[in-house]
């Protein structure tokens, strides 16, 4: 009898240690055949969100994974002439690079804000620039995003 | 009754292992990109930085190292030394390295300079894209290399860089 339960709890610890190997697996994005995350995963780029005049655009930052600060490139295509002022941006992580020297990079979650002036209501649309590597010293093309941003709420 | 245990352990050894090898083998572990390994390579083009047109027939009887690097890729600026070294100590032998870059020709002509490129390189966006797709890059990571054999096939791609012993051992292999 002994030996029956003892088949039997092996049984389940195995089970259940497949069961949660699984779970960690599919709960990540899914990979290509290289183990690389799609750049879309490793950088998701959140819709942007615009409360009275402050407009904030975020991304989430897979683990492993990282955004330079100096690759970050935003522009308004509408209303066209409108120039946003420089972004207010958290400071990044340093790091030297052999090739590029001082660098910042962030990783986890960046948001970029912007103080619209107060007269703007129109929504906009932007083009938002990001480039990012991995940490397995991969890195992707620069990507360039149109955003939406809803009017402002009277 | 020992036989029953070593049968009982025996059944749980394999399912263990059983169910261990399905893990590994269903996720991250199960890595490789070389879906066109022994394939004829897709024929692609590039236009080197004095605006000429390469093609298969340009390289044709060479092992070819196809290289796509970019100027804002640091592991990329990192492995081109190990590569020009390659071209030079190789070339007799028969290597031909090509570099398309994922960039603009402004940002490449001083790399070129600076890092003393001896091999064709090329600085059209679309261009390189389109080659890496059709070699194999899903991603669009980089860098990323393709080993072409003398008879125009796929032996090896590769995502991320090569160290030096790597590169080494992969051409001393197929030269």
């Amino acid at each position: 009898m002994p030996l029956i339960r003892l088949f039997l709890l092996l049984l389940a610890v195995c089970g259940s240690t497949v069961a949660v190997a699984r779970a960690s697996l599919s709960a990540s994005p899914a990979l290509d055949a290289d183990g690389l995350l799609p750049v879309e995963e490793a950088f998701r780029l959140l819709p942007a969100t615009r409360q009275a005049q402050n407009l904030r655009i975020e991304w989430t930052i897979s683990p492993g994974y990282y955004l330079y600060r100096g690759q970050l490139r935003f522009e308004v295509l509408t209303p066209q002439g409108f120039r946003l002022a420089p972004p207010q941006l958290p400071t990044g992580l340093k790091v030297q690079d052999p090739e590029f020297g001082a660098v910042e990079v962030y990783r986890g979650i960046v948001a970029a804000q912007f103080q619209l002036p107060p007269g703007l209501k129109a929504p906009l649309k932007l083009r938002v620039r990001y480039q990012g590597c991995a940490d397995i010293g991969i890195c992707y093309p620069p990507q360039t995003q149109l955003l939406d941003v809803p009017a402002a709420r009277s | 009754m020992k036989s029953r245990i070593w049968t009982i352990s025996g059944f749980v050894a394999a399912a263990a292992l059983a169910m261990a090898a399905g893990f590994f083998a269903s996720g991250r572990w199960m890595s490789g990109g070389n879906a066109l390994k022994g394939e004829p390579a897709p024929a692609f083009a590039m236009t080197d930085l004095s605006g000429r047109t390469l093609t298969a027939a340009d390289w044709q009887g060479k092992l070819l190292l196809v290289n796509f690097w970019a100027s804002w890729c640091a592991p990329c600026i990192d492995e081109i030394p190990l590569l020009v070294e390659a071209q030079s100590r190789y070339a007799a032998r028969g290597l031909q390295i090509i570099g398309p870059a994922f960039d603009e020709l402004e940002s490449i002509r001083p790399m070129v300079q600076r890092l003393h490129i001896n091999y064709p390189v090329s600085a059209n966006l679309s261009e390189a894209d389109a080659a890496a797709r059709a070699l194999g890059n899903s991603s669009g990571g980089l860098p990323y290399s393709v080993l072409i054999s003398r008879d125009g096939r796929v032996l090896r791609t590769i995502l991320g860089g090569l160290s030096r012993e790597e590169l080494e051992k992969l051409l001393e292999q197929h030269l």
